[in-house]
């Protein structure tokens, strides 16, 4: 695995910038002693970090001709400003990027966010469309506009367009759906289960991506050019705005680095590059061969296939004939990432080594596959898209007459597009994205559910009932309230508990629950993402022989493991799954006992406990039709069979 | 005292240069100097000048509006709403000959309005010709830069002005944002601006109009002179400059040799010790006794707004917590304090939430404090400029004001080296000794207790970050 050569850049830059500083102090008859401790100072901090491995964290750019690159890339641009005059194109990037100063600040301050939403169809699955937009966005922007205009009317480059067009075909129902919303640089939410519909998405993101890297790369080149000319001629009035601070502009958060070799492959068919630098040394590092068992769920294996490391920060360099992996993160378009190994760079408050500059002028932030990165640490997300559109803490050889003005003002995030793919909407998905303030509005796509109840294929008494939580901060203890009384006491007190799963969502409900049936001298059997193989392994044992009459299952146990577990009579959830095939699962471990005839049917049970704040699981398992008459506060029962 | 002396305007041609014929660093002599033309003795120093020049003396009534002396009406109108009713002398004596288009040499000190007088010349070719990147003003220190944009940003506000400070101490990158801005007016330390032309990419001094240099000779003390070297070098030759100083050294007359071309050399001459409105007392008492005193007079004065100096830094902070102690609004300012605890300071003082600031001599000089009733020099400055400027503080703008001057047995020879710069005797403070020494056990009580508290707070690290700032602060206070 290749080392990080972390930062040899910055160093140099480090010790450049204390030369001028070591120079300055000079001017000013000063001591210049102390400015060289200084760099000796940051030195072994430097050295520690390289011991950091995070693939592909910070790689020195090898040798590179820049200037002809950019010279490559001004050729390329001219003879796409010809191409572009031809036809009159419909182009949201002008209309988003380069909107006149007073219009956008207006929108931006009005901060009147009006939601509106509609049911319709995407192919053959009913989906609810909620749109969320700023008054007066229109103005800037007419979204009705992009949705009349075609896509083949869109600007884009004509390589990535063929490209594209190989990799894609023609456009499916999904993409006819979504292309409006992600090329006029909405922000954007998708949610479906269907794992061909989220590769279709992925597939027009990834254009959108190249498209978007393309066309400013393309455009900074051809300034230059110009400008170039201009100071030859003695000419230094005209100036372009056409920058951030740093050169990447897009972030794509990726959970492991299976998922990252494939965006990337979709990334290098839609551009339609021809060369890719640095290939061979990407794929050794990011592919690996090999299938997950197909005994497990199909979400599982693709979550799971190939390299799951989840420790990786990748520059990647997009050009409109190459691509280059590798690239030095100051020099790169793209950083894919998982959150993780960013997190890592980025660091947190009060750490020696932040490095989050690179991250100041990120304007598409691809969030992919979110479910399973929410399942790795979503704290790890936060802290990212925190740390991004801030203002550098140095200038890396930033040209500041270039910046685009709204970098100036500090409202970068406002015209940061963010991008969400999942399977399913969670309340953090949810808070994360609702907190966005991209001025060109919001498009959250979620399907209709139909629910889980019938699909054990057999008859099973499924219970939810309804407790009564004040607030989100009065639900955890309440929570625990209700299951004590309503739940395990009488279950308890009934005797009868053999074989009884309860399903919590994480380790910290877990302990808690075991730490009350400690105290209560009730036997138990817990399993949980912490637990060694072996133990899992016993504890499945001894609750499938029956010996151990409660076994405690966290969610996201199942999550990175997708046990089926046997022996099981009841199941009691502390908390509904967010994820709905969790709750299939659980189903067909009752269905497995009946089959091999060790419970009947009729004594067959689920129980679960749910609130208002449960309702997007609860939508996804009871489905949309039943929740509305769910949704109440009070408590209640509901069995469903 | 204050007979109007008349104005001499006299005009010589450029005939010969190169005449150094000055005496370096004769302070006393300066003073004695600027004393001796307000008595209207002949025409002093400087001998050989290639340039216009006006002199004209600060008490002198102006009759003159902002109108007659040119300034277009919407400035006018800033200007009554800011109530600059009249012009000062130095501005009708400048800014006439600025709307001309010459370059001014201005000899004036802090409080004598010259920063009006070069900023209003340059808003009004604004003005008629709106251009980014259009001036910039270097000063010696982070506080008078700070100033000097207020007024800029005040007397600009009508027209949209845009100003960027861009000194030391500050995030480089913050001001590489409002660099890029594209401000009309930089106000900037010459170390960091040449920091920013060298580091900061994209940005240049090409499009400059105007250059003013305020407090030239304070630039040039704090050797500042390589920084300004590099600046003259980078902006166009075509330009407006401005260069106001206290003093004239031969450091600035090769400055200006260097930088201005044509100039009308504009000299007001300040009167440091105006008899009328400034009553300057000393105290003679032993060393030991030095606190007691001093919360005597504080005690005696308080309610009036009053400025302590003192020699070190560790005397202001020891002072304050003294006051403090003893329950009296006290606030330190000098150089450990970091730029936005400075400006903290300043703004509570000026505001009125403190009025006892104790400052070293940062505070000295530069800075725009309104009214100070009372100076209190708790140590007698090395030099009589520096005594000059602080009693500077207090009897500005016609109003009165009272100097103290605390002086022990080891103070002695500098004090009377200040006599006799000042040529006069100074009268005593009328104290009766016997209550004075009433204070001495509470005093001596609130000594310990601030001791105690700066050794508590003064752990060894903290003493290597004072070290390492010392640096910094040393070209705010200038010391030779």
């Amino acid at each position: 695995m290749a080392r990080s050569h972390k930062v040899t850049k910055p160093k140099r830059q480090q010790v450049d910038t204390s030369g001028s500083y070591n120079a300055l102090m000079v001017l000013m008859g000063d001591n210049v002693k102390k400015a060289e401790k200084r760099v000796e100072e940051e030195e072994p901090v430097e050295q520690e970090l390289e011991e950091d491995d995070i693939e592909g964290a910070g790689e020195e750019e090898e040798e590179v001709d820049e200037e002809q690159e950019e010279e490559e890339d001004a050729d390329d641009a001219e003879e796409d400003a010809e191409d572009d005059s031809e036809t009159d194109k419909y182009d949201p990037y002008k209309l988003h990027f380069e909107a006149e100063e007073a219009k956008y600040v207006s929108v931006i301050k009005s901060e009147e966010w009006k939601t509106s939403s509609e049911k319709t169809k995407i192919g053959s699955q009913p989906v609810r469309i909620t749109y969320t937009n700023l008054e007066d966005a229109d103005e800037l922007l007419d979204f009705s506009e992009a949705q009349k205009t075609e896509f083949s009317k869109y600007t884009v480059r004509p390589r990535i367009k063929d490209g594209f067009k190989q990799l894609n075909g023609s456009l499916t129902s999904v993409q006819k759906a979504i292309y409006p919303s992600l090329m006029a640089y909405r922000d954007l939410c998708y949610a479906t289960s269907s794992l061909s519909d989220t590769e279709e998405f992925s597939r027009l993101v990834a254009m959108h991506i190249a498209q978007h890297v393309v066309r400013t790369a393309e455009e900074v080149a051809y300034n230059t050019r110009i400008l170039k000319r201009n100071a030859e001629e003695g000419i230094h009035d005209v100036e372009f705005r056409d920058q951030g601070y740093t050169k990447p502009r897009v972030l794509v958060l990726v959970p492991t680095k299976n998922a990252c070799f494939e965006f990337m492959q979709l990334l290098v068919g839609a551009s339609g590059v021809d060369r890719e630098d640095n290939k061979a040394r990407f794929n050794k590092a990011f592919h690996e061969a090999g299938a997950v068992l197909d005994t497990k769920p199909e979400d599982f294996q693709k979550a799971f296939k190939g390299n799951t490391d989840d420790m990786f920060c990748l520059g990647v360099k997009l050009r409109n004939k190459s691509i280059r992996y590798y690239s030095y993160f100051y020099q790169a378009d793209i950083v894919f990432a998982s959150p993780l190994g960013l997190k890592t760079l980025v660091g947190s408050e009060g750490d020696s080594k932040r490095e989050f500059d690179f991250l100041s002028s990120i304007e598409i932030a691809y969030l992919h596959e979110t479910n399973h990165m929410e399942m790795q640490s979503w704290d790890n997300v936060l802290t990212v898209l925190g740390q991004t559109n801030l203002l550098p803490n140095e200038s890396h050889g930033c040209d500041f007459s270039r910046v685009k003005s709204f970098y100036l003002d500090g409202l970068a995030k406002h015209f940061r597009q963010t991008i969400v793919a999942c399977q399913f909407v969670t309340p953090t998905i949810n808070s994360v994205f609702s907190n966005t303030v991209n001025f060109a509005g919001k498009t959250k796509i979620t399907p209709i559910y139909n629910g889980e109840l019938a699909v054990a294929g057999m008859k099973i008494r499924q219970i939810f009932t309804r407790f009564k939580a004040l607030s989100v901060s009065d639900e955890i203890d309440a929570r625990f309230k209700a299951f004590v009384q309503i739940t395990l006491e009488g279950m308890i007190r009934s005797g009868d508990y053999s074989g009884t799963l309860i399903y919590v969502p994480t380790y910290v409900e877990l302990v808690r629950l075991r730490n009350y049936m400690d105290e209560k001298n009730i036997s138990f059997g817990a399993i949980s993402e912490y637990s060694s193989i072996t133990e899992v392994k016993r504890h499945r044992t001894l609750f499938r022989d029956g010996r151990e009459k409660i076994l405690l299952y966290t969610g996201r146990l199942h999550h990175y493991r997708r046990y089926f577990v046997k022996g099981v009579k009841s199941v009691v959830i502390y908390k509904l799954p967010e994820n709905p095939a969790f709750y299939r699962e659980l189903l067909l471990f009752l269905t497995h006992s009946v089959d091999e005839g060790t419970l009947e049917q009729s004594m067959a049970k689920c129980r679960a406990l749910f609130t208002i704040y449960d309702l997007l699981a609860l939508e996804r398992i009871v489905g949309t039709k039943r929740v509305k008459t769910m949704a109440k506060s009070g408590e209640s029962s509901y069995e469903f069979y | 005292m204050a007979k109007a002396t008349e104005k001499r305007v006299k005009r010589a041609k450029k005939e010969e240069s190169g005449s150094e014929s000055e005496d370096n660093d004769a302070i006393a002599q300066e003073i004695l100097d600027t004393t001796k033309s307000d008595n209207e003795e002949e025409e002093p120093k400087k001998s050989s000048k290639n340039y216009t020049s006006v002199e004209v003396d600060e008490s002198e009534e102006q009759t003159k509006t902002f109108k007659d002396l040119g300034v277009i009406d919407s400035i006018c109108e800033t200007c009554e709403e800011l109530k600059f009713t009249k012009p000062t002398p130095i501005q009708a004596q400048s800014i006439p000959y600025a709307l001309e288009g010459r370059d001014i040499i201005g000899l004036a000190q802090t409080g004598s309005g010259k920063t009006a007088a070069f900023a209003i010349p340059v808003l009004q070719s604004l003005y008629e010709n709106p251009q980014p990147l259009y001036c910039v003003v270097l000063a010696p220190t982070r506080e008078l830069a700070y100033q000097i944009s207020e007024t800029f940003e005040a007397l600009g506000s009508a027209m949209g002005l845009r100003t960027a400070v861009v000194v030391g101490g500050m995030n480089m990158m913050t001001q590489a944002v409002a660099l890029s801005k594209k401000p009309h007016v930089i106000v900037a330390t010459p170390g960091r601006l040449v920091d920013h032309l060298e580091n900061t990419k994209g940005f240049s001094l090409r499009t400059l109009k105007f250059l003013v240099m305020d407090e030239a000779d304070r630039l040039l003390d704090m050797e500042f002179g390589p920084s300004l070297d590099k600046i003259l070098k980078v902006i166009p030759r075509q330009r407006n400059t401005y260069l106001f100083s206290a003093t004239m050294t031969s450091k600035v007359e090769k400055l200006q040799r260097a930088s201005l071309v044509d100039p009308v050399r504009v000299a007001v001459s300040t009167k440091y010790q105006t008899a009328d409105n400034l009553l300057q007392y000393m105290v003679f008492c032993p060393f030991k006794h030095k606190d007691t005193h001093l919360v005597y007079l504080v005690s005696e004065n308080a309610g009036n707004s009053m400025i302590i100096f003192a020699r070190t830094k560790s005397d202001t902070q020891r002072i304050s917590l003294l006051l403090r102690n003893l329950g009296y609004g006290a606030i330190p300012l000098h150089g450990d304090l970091s730029q936005t605890a400075r400006l903290g300071a300043l703004n509570k003082f000026k505001s009125g939430s403190r009025n006892i600031l104790i400052a070293t001599d940062v505070a000295s000089r530069g800075l725009d404090i309104p009214a100070v009733d009372l100076v209190i020099n708790y140590d007698i400055p090395s030099d009589s400029k520096s005594y000059i400027h602080r009693v500077g503080r207090t009897a500005r703008a016609g109003r009165a004001g009272k100097s103290v001057a605390l002086v022990s047995q080891y103070d002695l020879e500098l004090y009377l080296r200040i006599e006799g710069a000042l040529g006069k005797k100074l009268d005593s403070y009328p104290l009766e000794s016997e209550a004075v020494m009433l204070f001495s056990e509470r005093v001596a009580e609130a000594s310990r207790a601030a001791i105690q508290e700066m050794k508590g707070e003064d752990g060894t690290k903290k003493r290597s970050k004072f070290d390492k700032k010392r640096r910094r602060d040393e070209m705010d206070i200038g010391e030779q």
